[in-house]
């Protein structure tokens, strides 16, 4: 027992660091659902406003976002734990 | 400080059997435990944001495709007589479409009794306009916007452009028809 009263947990070496990459990937990911749903609100605005001109940004922003996502979802993962 | 610490918990208990039993009805709808709470784990979460995103970026291109399909500007107009237009009284107004069954228009008949016709669709978002006889403007309920309802220039409000204008002509027997459709709203 701590000095707290709760018990004392103990971690594998490295799992802070696994724990630590998958926290980051999900708040990256949920601020990238956030800017998306403001683009989208704004490419809905702008298609019924008839400001055409503001659509093509709009869709090359939300495709970079997209394309950050893809990254995260593919590739961002803690690295396979080493065999014993 | 062991009493202080059961009390407490005692208390979140009671607080939860409380709730539980006030929540009832709606737990029996959709039976969902705490215990299936952590049921969804992190990865899943992460997988279903990342769906999320490729659905917000399919809706983005999906507006984009109908605003291009929406601004394509027709070559010719055909000529169509206007229902029931030479009943229209002064001091008032009615709705039809043209050029296509989805272009909504409106007709003014001004008290003086000219007659003008624009597309009935906000520039600013697409709302549907109405002539108002308090004040002879054709407004927009939704942002509170007013175009003039002889030019279709923005009089107030958020809309930037002015109406879609529709070429009309009065014939000899009172009635009036629509021939083009240019200007101010969308593409423009």
């Amino acid at each position: 027992m701590a000095d707290n009263g709760y018990p004392v947990t103990r971690r594998r070496p490295g799992l802070k660091g696994r724990e630590a990459i998958w926290q980051a990937r999900l708040v990256m990911l949920i601020m990238i659902n956030i800017a998306q749903m403001w683009i989208l609100s704004a490419a809905l605005e702008a298609t019924l406003a008839g400001h055409h001109d503001q659509l093509i940004p709009l869709i090359a922003a939300s495709g970079f976002c997209w394309l950050i996502a893809l990254t995260i979802f593919l590739w961002w993962k803690p690295a396979p734990r080493k065999a014993k | 400080m062991n009493d202080e610490l059961s009390n407490a918990i005692a208390k979140v208990m009671s607080d939860d059997g409380n709730v539980r039993k006030v929540t009832a009805p709606h737990q029996a709808e959709f039976p969902y435990g705490r215990e299936d709470e952590a049921s969804v784990t992190r990865r899943e979460f992460c997988n279903f944001l990342f769906l999320t995103s490729s659905a917000f970026f399919v809706a983005s291109a999906g507006f984009a495709a109908k605003a291009a399909y929406d601004a394509r500007i027709p070559t010719d107009f055909p000529r169509m007589v206007i229902p029931d237009a030479e009943a229209l009284s002064p001091g008032s107004a009615l709705s039809f479409y043209y050029p296509g069954e989805h272009d909504s228009a409106i007709l003014v008949r001004t008290p003086e009794g000219d007659y003008y016709a624009f597309g009935q669709k906000c520039t600013h978002l697409m709302c549907p306009v109405y002539y108002s006889k308090k004040t002879g403007d054709l407004e927009c309920p939704c942002h509170e916007g007013a175009f003039d309802s002889r030019t279709g220039a923005v009089l107030y409000g958020p809309p930037l452009r002015p109406l879609d204008r529709i070429e009309i002509e009065v014939g000899s027997d009172g009635s009036v028809t629509a021939f083009g459709r240019y200007g101010g709203g969308h593409g423009g």
